[in-house]
């Protein structure tokens, strides 16, 4: 079974997830900001990341740049789910390591897919 | 000129210091030398004696010293040891008694006594002995001062003799003097074992005395004994001792007594010092002091010698060692003069070699035989000599050559100056130059004759000779040297050089020939003699033999025919100076000549008086007679010119005669014959008419001659005698002689004086002209002003009329005012009256009555004219005849000038004409000044207009150029100031709010003047600025200092910056006062009125200027205002929008996961309710991204993507997106699409977004019908419209449709959705593509929206992208 952190300060948001991605028989670990979601990404090594990126103690950006620059932690594709959707936005996420970008609100289905896209 | 040199003095010169150091050595020096070796060498042995002396002395008596030294101690020690031993010896036996008790009771007293006096006889110091006993009782005495005592038992127990006795066993007591004379001590001794008493001794010291005294030191030298508190115990002076001398005190016993004191070991003992071996004595002598310590006793034994006695034997030594001394130095001085003499001599010899040359002995050789460096020196001095006797010959064989030279030069020059001073003495005649100089170059020159040529014509004659036989000198002079012969002479002078002709046997010319033989000429040098490079004659040598000249002989020829030329050319001066003179001699004379006969003349002429007087007086003196009178007729009258001889009563008396011709008088008799008549005696004569005047006047004989002038009589001469003595015919002729001269005086006078009188008119013709012309040319000179004119035509008037005042009146409307004085001062109260007011035209005026006769007034005397009356009644009115000539032009009288004299003297008809011309050119004057004025005024309006709209425009260009308003108001204020020619300026800012006048520009002021207005707030309506504004007018003040200006403190301020003139504008706009201009001047005086409209205009400005600033100020307030809530509003707009989607994502998150299934089945209601949250959902997300591209738009953060793209693919995939809603609504969506559309540069899905917006519009708002989309290229854009068939937008929407949250009818928006910004952000997407958006559209027929965007579009603004709007 694939797992994927959930890197997320809102917990509506990694409710819907939790839901929507369980229910696609994945096994999801949860991290409540990007220090939490950069030591759950060490100890857990996921299959995925889905990385907001407004959050406290250490953003999403931070938090990719520190996951890619890990060597045994690079490999995992990072999928930044963010509400900055203004144009330039998603330029920055990908300056920053993420390998897609998912602007919210997003479709939990457009998501799925996504995510699938990586996993399978 | 060389100077003969003395060959010897010259060589000496360049040695004189030399022979001088050399002479100094050899005297002088040599002393010194000798001296120096001397004193030298003897020092050296004196210091070396003295030292060996002196270091042997002083150790000697060193030595000597510590000899005596020791000898006292030794001295001392040993009388120290023999007291020592005579108290032990005491002790002894006095110990001695004390054993031997071993008795008691009265025979071991007895035995004690035995013992005792046993011991009294063997020690002759103990003086008493007493014995106790063990308890202190004393038991026995024994003395030799008293009685014995046995048994006295007197109580000693408490006594220390006894008490340390039994301590010590022994016990010595200090020195106590018993009858106060004798020193004592006491000797306790207790005997051995228990229980035994104490034998006392009493010891008489004076026997010590014995032993001191018997010391022997010296002479002088004592020995004495002291205790331990320094008594004097005993000394050879026992008188010293019996009186108890305390030696103590002095330093040498106190040192011995310390050290004492320290080898007792007593407690508390000062640190020991030696002690001395020289000490002061109780006297004050030094002496040489031992001491020696008798350490049982505690006593000191001193020796003390004095000094200089100890030291005598020391002397001695010095003494002879003194003697060396001397012996060693005599030595030393001896030696000393041997060695300098023996350095000495051969120095001073070579010395003396070196003077000897150094005077010139160059043979003298030094002979020193030291064989040393000095003789070295010797000889290198010899060989110097023989060098310098080299040097000395080559130059005296130069000397004798230059002197042999010097020789020939002085002969040659003595030639020379022998032939200047003959030139000299006769500067006139040529001859003794000429032959001076042939004697002279003959003989130096050394030839056989010499002759001087001079050329005459075409010949050279011979001028002098010498040298010559008189046969040849005449041989010569007969035969003139002619031009055309090949003469050495003629060419020397052709060729203006000197000729040297070797031998003249060989001349060509057998004429030279015969001349050269007969003259024996042979050898010939030929000089010419050179006139400014013109030959005049020529100097010949010649010598019978042939024999060539030197070339210094022929230089000297050359000499001597320069000096001939000279010579002859002084002659030649000579005689022209003479000739001059006497021609001016000549003249000279006839000068004086010709000046007597003028003077003469002119005596005569001019003064007819001194003549006829000169007259009268002759002819009475040389006719002897009594009377003499001259008459000259004048009309039909005879005059009396001249009297000798006649009192005044007399000369009254003869006017009284009659004149008459006729036989009555000798006066008529001579009038009517012309012809001198007499009257012997007029008392006599029977015709006369008055017999009694001869009485009367006092004659009797009367001559009277008539003075006739071609047959006229002009006058007649008369002489008289009072006796009767007839005048001889002599007599009558001389007086007719003079009357001859009386009558050419006459005419002379009359003639003299008719041209005197035609000079003068012609002189006055003259003067009239010149000052005529004078005027003009003042006039010419000041065209524009007429002050001068009207001066110069005032003085000259005055000057050439005699006038004794001119002036000159102008007339304006309110009469006469006085514009030129000239002449003598106006009186003053006559002056002030004038000047007081203007003098009105009329009859009562000179000037007045001109003026309206407008022709000249002459009045002889103005107080005679009844008319005349005015300023008559001034005090000081001084004017009596006045000429008033008026200035007329056209007509017009311009003016008056008026001429006057204080006394009644006319002015001539002359004058009154001259005055008339200046008249005129006082009219020219003026009308020239007036047409001048006229010009200028013009060319000044001109200029001033051209600068004023030159300003204005200056300041309308400033005003629309800027909207700075103090630089406005600073143009203007300039400008305004310069036009009105006023010095300074300020613009004030009426501020309504606070009810104050601002100074917002100022110009020309001090920062000191500004703050001190500023400090000075001016309301409405205070004076001056406010005031203007108040009453909405021009406030002005001439001047400041006047009574009418106010006296405020802004006045204040004014007049102390120097301001005099000042005026205010009020600044209106709209009605209101928004402001004042004010100008001001530093001189009093209005401002004209074409200032104040000019200022007027500036005020405008002004005005104009202040309100845009307000405009202006609130414009750019308000845009700020707009701009921050502008910013403002994107802000919360960019930040709402991201807010709102975080809680929406779960909303459609949630939705879609229940929509899903997720959560399990919905009911079937559920489902439905579902969609509609999503689509609610959904519209709301749509919204938030319109308001959030907008606020992006607005914040300048929206990008254009800008890339190729396809027109008609964006529109395909609209159509596409927008199909179903369409087909929806049963709405046909037509797309026609130009074929060959070029691709553009754009950001396509911006253009799609705003595609999309309007078809999903027209889809929206229409019911029925279609919506098409059509594109094609228009010029370089696209051009696209989606057009409906909807209902239609009315005309005054179609702007503002494109705003944000507008739509055309708000209810509508309800119904139809959207959110208002869609049209707002697509006209922004479109003109950032730089193109634009429109509708076209009526109500009811449907709308084309449409647009056209460049086919490549670039950005039109740069956008940046800031961080996102969080």
């Amino acid at each position: 079974m694939k797992r994927i952190l959930v890197i997320e300060d809102q917990e509506d948001n990694r409710a819907i997830l939790r839901d929507l991605l369980s229910a696609a028989g994945y096994e999801l670990i949860e991290a409540v900001n990007g220090a939490d979601g950069f030591a759950k990404a060490k100890s857990e090594t996921p299959d995925l990341i889905l990385m907001d990126i407004q959050m406290p103690v250490i953003d999403g950006y931070e938090a990719t740049r520190r996951i890619k620059a890990d060597a045994d932690l690079t490999a995992i594709p990072i999928i930044a789910v963010t509400s900055y959707a203004l144009s330039g936005d998603e330029a920055k996420a990908r300056a920053a390591g993420c390998d897609a970008y998912i602007a919210k609100p997003f479709s939990p289905r457009h998501l799925l897919g996504v995510v699938k896209g990586f996993l399978d | 000129m060389l100077r003969p040199v003395d060959p010897f003095r010259a060589l000496t010169a360049p040695l004189g210091p030399m022979s001088r150091a050399l002479t100094g050595l050899g005297g002088r020096a040599q002393g010194r030398l000798f001296r120096k070796y001397a004193a030298l060498l003897f020092a050296l042995v004196a210091s070396s004696l003295i030292a060996n002396a002196v270091i042997q002395m002083y150790y000697a008596w060193r030595e000597s010293r510590a000899a005596l030294s020791a000898v006292q101690r030794e001295k001392a020690q040993g009388a120290a040891a023999i007291i020592e031993q005579f108290m032990r010896e005491i002790e002894g036996q006095v110990g001695w008694t004390t054993h031997a008790n071993v008795l008691a009771g009265a025979s071991g007293i007895d035995q004690r006594r035995f013992d005792f006096l046993r011991l009294l006889r063997q020690a002759p110091a103990v003086t008493e002995v007493t014995y106790i006993d063990a308890q202190g009782r004393e038991q026995l005495k024994v003395s030799r001062l008293a009685m014995d005592v046995a048994g006295s038992g007197a109580d000693y127990s408490a006594d220390p003799r006894f008490v340390a006795a039994k301590a010590t066993r022994r016990h010595i007591s200090p020195v106590y003097f018993r009858k106060e004379s004798e020193p004592y001590l006491t000797l306790s001794i207790a005997g051995h074992g228990r229980n035994v008493g104490v034998t006392i001794a009493e010891v008489n010291l004076k026997f010590i005395w014995d032993v001191v005294s018997r010391i022997e030191i010296g002479r002088a030298g004592v020995a004495y004994v002291v205790d331990q508190s320094g008594l004097l115990i005993a000394h050879p002076d026992i008188g010293l001792v019996l009186r108890k001398t305390d030696m103590s005190g002095l330093a040498h016993v106190a040192a011995a007594r310390a050290r004492l004191a320290a080898a007792a070991g007593l407690p508390g003992a000062a640190p020991v010092a030696p002690v001395p071996e020289t000490a002061r004595d109780r006297h004050g002598q030094e002496v040489l002091t031992a001491s020696a310590p008798i350490a049982s006793l505690g006593w000191l034994v001193m020796v003390d010698q004095p000094l200089s006695e100890a030291l005598v034997p020391v002397r001695g030594t010095f003494n002879r060692s003194l003697l060396v001394l001397l012996g060693g130095l005599g030595l030393a001085v001896i030696g000393g003069l041997w060695l300098a003499r023996r350095m000495a001599v051969p120095i001073n010899a070579l010395a003396a070699g070196a003077e000897r040359m150094g005077a010139g002995d160059l043979d003298y050789r030094i002979e020193v035989r030291t064989g040393d460096e000095i003789e070295r020196l010797g000889q290198a001095f010899n060989a110097m000599g023989a060098r310098l006797k080299e040097s000395y010959a080559g130059l005296e064989r130069k000397v004798e050559a230059r002197t042999a030279e010097l020789q020939e030069s002085l002969e040659y020059q003595t030639a020379t100056s022998q032939v200047l001073s003959v030139i000299s003495r006769s500067p006139s005649e040529l001859q003794p130059v000429l032959d001076a100089i042939a004697a002279t170059s003959q003989t130096l020159c050394d030839a056989d004759w010499s002759s001087i040529w001079q050329l005459a014509g075409d010949e050279l004659r011979l001028a002098a000779a010498h040298g010559l036989s008189a046969e040849g000198t005449a041989f010569l002079r007969d035969t003139p040297l002619e031009a055309d012969r090949n003469s050495t002479a003629f060419r020397a002078m052709t060729e203006k050089r000197s000729q040297h002709v070797m031998d003249r046997q060989n001349d060509a010319d057998h004429v030279l020939i015969e001349q050269a033989r007969r003259l024996q000429s042979r050898t010939m040098l030929c000089v010419p003699l050179m006139r400014r490079s013109e030959a005049i004659g020529a100097v010949t040598l010649s010598r019978r033999d042939v024999r060539p000249f030197t070339p210094h002989q022929i230089t000297l020829v050359e000499t001597f025919a320069d000096q001939a030329v000279i010579a002859i050319n002084n002659v030649g001066l000579f005689e022209e100076v003479q000739t001059r003179t006497k021609e001016l001699a000549e003249a000279l004379n006839q000068q004086t000549a010709t000046a007597e006969v003028l003077k003469a003349i002119s005596r005569a002429k001019f003064d007819l008086q001194p003549v006829l007087d000169t007259l009268v007086r002759s002819a009475r003196k040389l006719c002897s007679a009594d009377l003499a009178l001259i008459r000259q007729r004048i009309g039909d009258e005879y005059v009396i010119a001249a009297t000798e001889g006649l009192s005044p009563q007399q000369v009254a008396h003869y006017q009284t005669y009659s004149t008459k011709p006729g036989p009555g008088s000798a006066f008529g008799r001579a009038v009517l014959n012309k012809r001198a008549e007499q009257i012997p005696d007029v008392a006599v004569d029977p015709q006369i008419d008055r017999p009694d005047a001869g009485a009367i006047i006092g004659f009797r004989t009367v001559l009277v001659v008539p003075l006739l002038r071609d047959g006229d009589v002009i006058g007649v001469f008369s002489l008289m005698r009072a006796e009767p003595r007839t005048f001889s015919k002599t007599e009558i002729a001389l007086v007719e002689t003079f009357a001859d001269q009386a009558v050419i005086a006459i005419d002379n006078t009359r003639l003299f004086e008719a041209e005197q009188t035609r000079t003068k008119e012609l002189r006055e013709s003259l003067e009239y002209q010149t000052a005529t012309a004078e005027v003009l040319s003042v006039i010419s000179k000041s065209p524009s002003e007429l002050q001068p004119v009207f001066n110069a035509i005032a003085q000259t008037s005055q000057r050439l009329c005699g006038a004794e005042r001119a002036v000159i009146n102008l007339l304006d409307e309110d009469g006469f005012r006085v514009v030129a004085r000239a002449g003598r001062q106006t009186p003053a109260k006559l002056k002030a009256r004038v000047d007081a007011s203007p003098i009105p035209v009329s009859r009562s005026s000179v000037m007045g009555r001109a003026a309206l006769e407008k022709r000249f007034v002459h009045i002889e005397d103005i107080r005679m004219d009844p008319e005349i009356t005015l300023h008559r009644d001034v005090a000081d009115d001084d004017r009596r005849t006045m000429l008033g000539v008026p200035l007329v032009r056209h007509g017009h009288v311009l003016g008056v000038i008026n001429l006057m004299q204080t006394e009644v003297r006319p002015f001539t008809s002359r004058q009154i004409a001259l005055v008339e011309t200046f008249a005129d050119q006082a009219v020219i004057a003026i009308e020239n000044a007036r047409l001048l004025d006229e010009l200028q005024t013009r060319q000044q309006e001109l200029a001033r207009s051209v600068d004023e709209l030159r300003s204005l425009g200056e300041v309308g260009k400033a005003v629309n150029a800027t909207l700075d308003m103090g630089q406005v108001l600073h143009t203007v204020l300039e400008n305004a100031c310069k036009m009105a020619y006023a010095g300074g300026g300020t613009i004030y800012v009426y501020d309504n709010v606070v009810d104050a006048f601002n100074l917002e520009a100022g110009y020309n002021m001090s920062e000191e003047h500004i703050q001190r207005v500023r400090a000075q707030p001016i309301r409405m309506g205070d004076p001056i600025v406010g005031e203007c504004g108040a009453r909405r007018e021009v406030i002005q003040i001439a001047d400041l200092t006047q009574g009418d200006g106010p006296k405020t403190p802004l006045a204040e301020i004014l007049l102390r910056a120097g301001v005099r003139a000042i005026l205010a504008m009020p600044l209106i706009h709209q009605g209101d006062v928004i402001g004042a201009l004010v100008v001001r001047r530093t001189y009093p005086g209005a401002f004209s009125p074409e200032a104040v409209r000019l200022l007027e205009a500036f005020a405008g400005q002004s005005a104009i200027a202040v309100n845009n600033a307000r405009l202006f100020k609130e414009i750019e307030e308000k845009s700020r205002q707009i701009e921050l809530a502008s910013q403002h509003k994107s802000q919360f707009l960019a930040n709402m929008s991201h807010e709102l989607r975080t809680p929406l994502n779960a909303i459609l998150g949630y939705t879609e996961l229940m929509q899903d299934g997720i959560y399990g089945e919905l009911p079937g209601k559920a489902a439905g309710v579902l969609d509609r949250v999503q689509a609610n959902s959904r519209h709301l997300l749509g919204l938030i991204n319109s308001v959030l591209d907008l606020s992006k738009i607005e914040a300048g953060q929206l990008a254009l993507n800008l890339a190729e793209y396809s027109m008609v693919g964006a529109i395909e995939t609209v159509v596409v997106a927008t199909e179903a809603l369409a087909s929806e609504r049963k709405l046909a969506l037509k797309a026609e699409i130009a074929k060959d559309l070029p691709k553009g540069i754009g950001d396509e899905q911006r253009i799609a977004q705003v595609l999309l917006n309007l078809v999903g519009n027209a889809i929206k708002f229409t019911e029925v019908g279609e919506v098409r989309i059509h594109a094609e290229l228009a010029g370089e854009c696209f051009l696209v419209s989606v057009s409906d068939t909807g209902p239609g937008i009315p005309a005054d929407q179609h702007t503002r449709i494109f705003e944000e949250f507008h739509q055309v009818d708000s209810s509508n928006t309800k119904v139809k959705g959207g959110t208002g910004l869609g049209l707002a952000i697509a006209k922004r997407i479109v003109e950032m593509h730089g193109g634009r958006i429109w509708v076209e559209s009526e109500l009811g027929k449907g709308s084309d929206f449409r647009f056209e965007i460049p086919v490549a579009a670039t950005t039109t603004k740069p956008t940046e992208l800031r961080g996102a709007a969080e």
